[in-house]
């Protein structure tokens, strides 16, 4: 038993050097004062340890007992220093503490080299005083590291609290050792203290240097928040600027670091956080100094940096370390690298938002522009046009006549163009409303045939074709009756030479066509699929010279899709030009009796 | 629905050179052959802020025999409303002091028997023309789609329609 008890003891003195140096080399790489604090409070753990060890193969020693005691006291005074470098003490606190330091000291100095050796009771009391000195040193970290790593990003809340707990589970075994007794100083008490001490040496330890499994373990749960909010962050933030500021807080939670900041190409700092321009400016700085500046890098393992490549340069995206951050290693920076792109693209695509924000509104501009600076002259000049052309204005001889008949045809033409375009606009910003309802399309036709008779010239016939039997459809009358009279319009336009334009209503298959042949220069079949295209218009030198806006086609191919129906074409060149309209056709029960609106029409 | 076809057709010609083509379905019913108006002249109270518009429909409508009172501001239409009654209000929507939309719901408010009102406006969005209209418009006209004339020949029929409670919603 006494050899277990032995090997038992040795294994945790083993552990904690081990663990001693470990801090050592850990602050070594990250340096800082909290991580040095933290070192030399294990390495005077580990110190003590190893004392307490060669006690028991060289013999007792009050002196080394004694300079066991004041390291053991050390140990706790700087997890209190190591606190301090977090939340700072206040000045009385510390002297407090250092006083306190200072007396227990004594008494332990006083206590182990003393002789005669003073009374079991004393011993016990100034052993207890020790160790309540030491337990508050390091007790009062632990509760507050506890409490503070409620509000960190979990790797360092899952490092801050292992770290507290592993010093907690040392205060209790201590407190027990020491007030344990004779029960605890039984070979079996021994193990099973020394078994506890053993078990909270990794604890501790990976809250010093969490290894990579681990680090990527304690990350998993943030990752996979980060996932399901990646796609909000990139996606629904409003500008730029948001996301970054989003961005720049995901970084710090995906890699538990202590500040991070996004720079764009300029090298003006979108957004940071826990970090000073100041500070990132000169980052950047020593940066561009060092290396080319395009590839991530790590600058000790406190700093990482990864770019952002965006269109109009390289920005950076910088995650800085806090004392509680895991140390930054290959998978952190192949982590930022692969967040630092998803970054890229969401600040793209908020920019490209922002961009076609803009034009939406030049384009909404353009619309005001086009109703009201456009309408209000047009209203003018149309309105004494026809007074003019009317003689009310004072009788025109002949000629005049016939320029004011020329003048109001182009006026006409030019509104319709005004039209046209509103109506386009409307379409693309979804602004234009259908009204449908139920009417004869017999009569819909009918009255754009009627309505086009003034624009036919002596030259053009155009013929109209209906069937005996009502073509019912369910559609806006209006809009339908713009599409006829754009198509009969087209068909007039584009046969120069004069000639026949028959429309035709039918009714087959549930659906209502129109068809409105021409005898024109047809179409080639190259040039079929630019028609329908906005502002789409072919190229031809017959036609070149013809006026319109390109938007009459895809107008109405729009407006006739919104209504359930389609305009479709046949064409040959030099033969002509066929444009049907179709509808759907609703039951017939329905639309019995023509609506009043038709018959007013008719 | 007259109106949307007024206010939405892109092509509709122009008949203002031929009065005998009446240009409006309602003109079958209600247009009067001219010099055979009512014993008492129409007044028609005008609201317009554009001078030259406005000029050009008093020519038109004094031509026509009718009384008119021309305002710029939705302000002085109200004024001009205390102190004499018209038959009828033609009615700009972007006046320099509020919005003609505005002037309708003060009208409601002040003046329950109002004439009938037909918004001429420039603004030809669907949306405009539903308040304009759910406001009491008995006519919504886009401007630059009609010509003085054809407005002229309108004015009995709304007048009219206006005494019937009739609006163009309800036909």
């Amino acid at each position: 038993m006494y050899a277990v008890e032995q090997l038992a003891l040795d294994l945790t003195a083993l552990s904690f050097v081990a663990l001693a140096v470990a801090a050592v080399v850990e602050w070594f790489r990250q340096r800082g004062r909290a991580q040095g604090m933290l070192a030399l409070s294990l390495l005077l753990l580990g110190i003590v340890a190893i004392l307490g060890r060669l006690q028991t193969l060289t013999g007792t020693s009050p002196w080394i007992g004694a300079f066991s005691l004041i390291l053991f006291l050390g140990c706790g005074y700087f997890v209190l220093q190591f606190r301090d470098a977090f939340v700072p003490l206040r000045r009385g606190t510390q002297l407090a503490a250092a006083a306190l330091l200072a007396a227990a000291a004594l008494v332990g100095i006083a206590i182990t080299l003393a002789s005669p050796r003073p009374s079991a009771v004393v011993a016990t009391l100034a052993g207890l005083f020790i160790v309540l000195t030491w337990g508050l040193f390091i007790g009062e970290p632990v509760v507050r590291f506890w409490l503070a790593s409620g509000g960190l990003p979990a790797v360092q809340r899952i490092r801050m609290r292992t770290l507290s707990f592993g010093f907690a589970v040392l205060i209790l075994l201590v407190l027990v050792a020491v007030l344990g007794g004779s029960a605890i100083q039984s070979p079996v008490g021994v193990i099973a203290v020394q078994l506890v001490a053993l078990a909270m040496v990794p604890v501790i330890y990976v809250s010093v240097a969490p290894p990579t499994l681990l680090r990527s373990i304690w990350r998993m749960g943030e990752q996979a928040q980060l996932r399901a909010a990646i796609q909000d962050l990139l996606i629904f933030s409003p500008n730029p600027r948001v996301l970054a500021e989003q961005a720049v807080g995901w970084a710090m939670r995906l890699l538990g670091a202590h500040a991070a900041f996004i720079v764009d190409p300029e090298g003006k700092v979108m957004a940071s956080r826990n970090v000073g321009e100041s500070a990132i400016v000169d980052i950047m700085k020593r940066r561009g100094e060092a290396g080319d500046g395009r590839g991530p890098t790590r600058e000790g393992v406190t700093l990482l940096v990864a770019p952002l490549r965006l269109t109009e340069g390289t920005g950076f995206l910088g995650v800085i370390a806090g004392p509680f951050t895991p140390l930054f290693g290959t998978d952190e920076i192949s982590q930022l690298n692969g967040y630092a792109s998803s970054v890229a693209a969401g600040i793209e695509r908020t920019r490209v938002t922002e961009r076609m924000a803009a034009i939406e509104k030049h384009k909404s501009q353009f619309l005001n522009l086009a109703s009201h600076e456009l309408r209000g002259p047009m209203t003018v000049i149309r309105g004494y046009g026809s007074m003019l052309q009317s003689g009310m204005l004072g009788e025109l001889n002949e000629r005049g006549q016939k320029a004011a008949g020329v003048m109001m045809a182009k006026i006409m033409e030019m509104n319709a163009m005004i039209e046209q375009m509103i109506e386009a606009a409307r379409l693309e910003d979804e602004s234009l409303i259908i009204k449908p309802e139920e009417a004869d399309l017999r009569a819909i036709v009918k009255h754009a045939v009627e309505s086009m008779e003034p624009m036919i010239d002596e030259t053009h016939e155009v013929k109209l074709s209906l069937p005996g039997r009502p073509v019912p459809v369910k559609v806006d009358a209006d809009r339908v009756q713009t599409i006829v009279t754009n198509l009969i319009d087209n068909a007039l336009k584009y046969s120069p030479d004069g000639g026949e334009v028959t429309c035709t209503v039918t009714l087959r298959g549930g659906l209502g066509r129109v068809a409105v042949k021409d005898g024109g220069v047809g179409i080639a079949t190259a040039d079929l699929p630019v028609l329908f295209t906005r502002f789409g218009r072919v190229s031809n030198p017959r036609t070149n010279h013809l006026p319109g806006t390109g938007l009459g086609l895809y107008l109405g191919r729009q407006l006739a899709r919104l209504q359930g129906g389609d305009i479709t074409v046949d064409s040959e060149p030099g033969e002509g030009s066929t444009f049907t309209l179709h509808l759907p056709a609703i039951e017939k029960a329905s639309a019995a009796a023509p609506t009043e609106r038709s018959e007013a029409a008719i | 629905m007259s109106l949307t076809l007024l206010a939405s057709h892109a092509r509709l010609p122009d008949f203002c050179g031929r009065p005998s083509e009446p240009a409006f379905p309602w003109d079958l019913a209600f247009s009067r052959p001219k010099g055979a108006s009512p014993d008492r002249r129409l007044e028609v109270l005008v609201v317009e802020d554009d001078t030259t518009i406005a000029d050009m429909y008093r020519l038109q409508l004094e031509y026509d025999g009718y009384g008119v009172t021309l305002v710029t501001t939705g302000q002085a239409a109200l004024k001009a409303l205390k102190a004499s009654r018209p038959d009828i209000i033609l009615l700009d929507l972007l006046l320099p002091d509020r919005s003609g939309l505005e002037v309708m719901v003060e009208l409601k408010q002040t003046h329950a028997d109002h004439p009938p009102v037909v918004i001429l406006s420039n603004y030809g969005e669907p949306a405009m023309i539903e308040r304009g209209l759910a406001l009491g418009a008995v006519e919504y006209l886009v401007k630059s789609r009609v010509s003085p004339d054809s407005v002229s020949r309108s004015i009995p029929g709304w007048i009219e329609r206006g005494r019937s409670g009739e609006t163009p919603r309800q036909q």
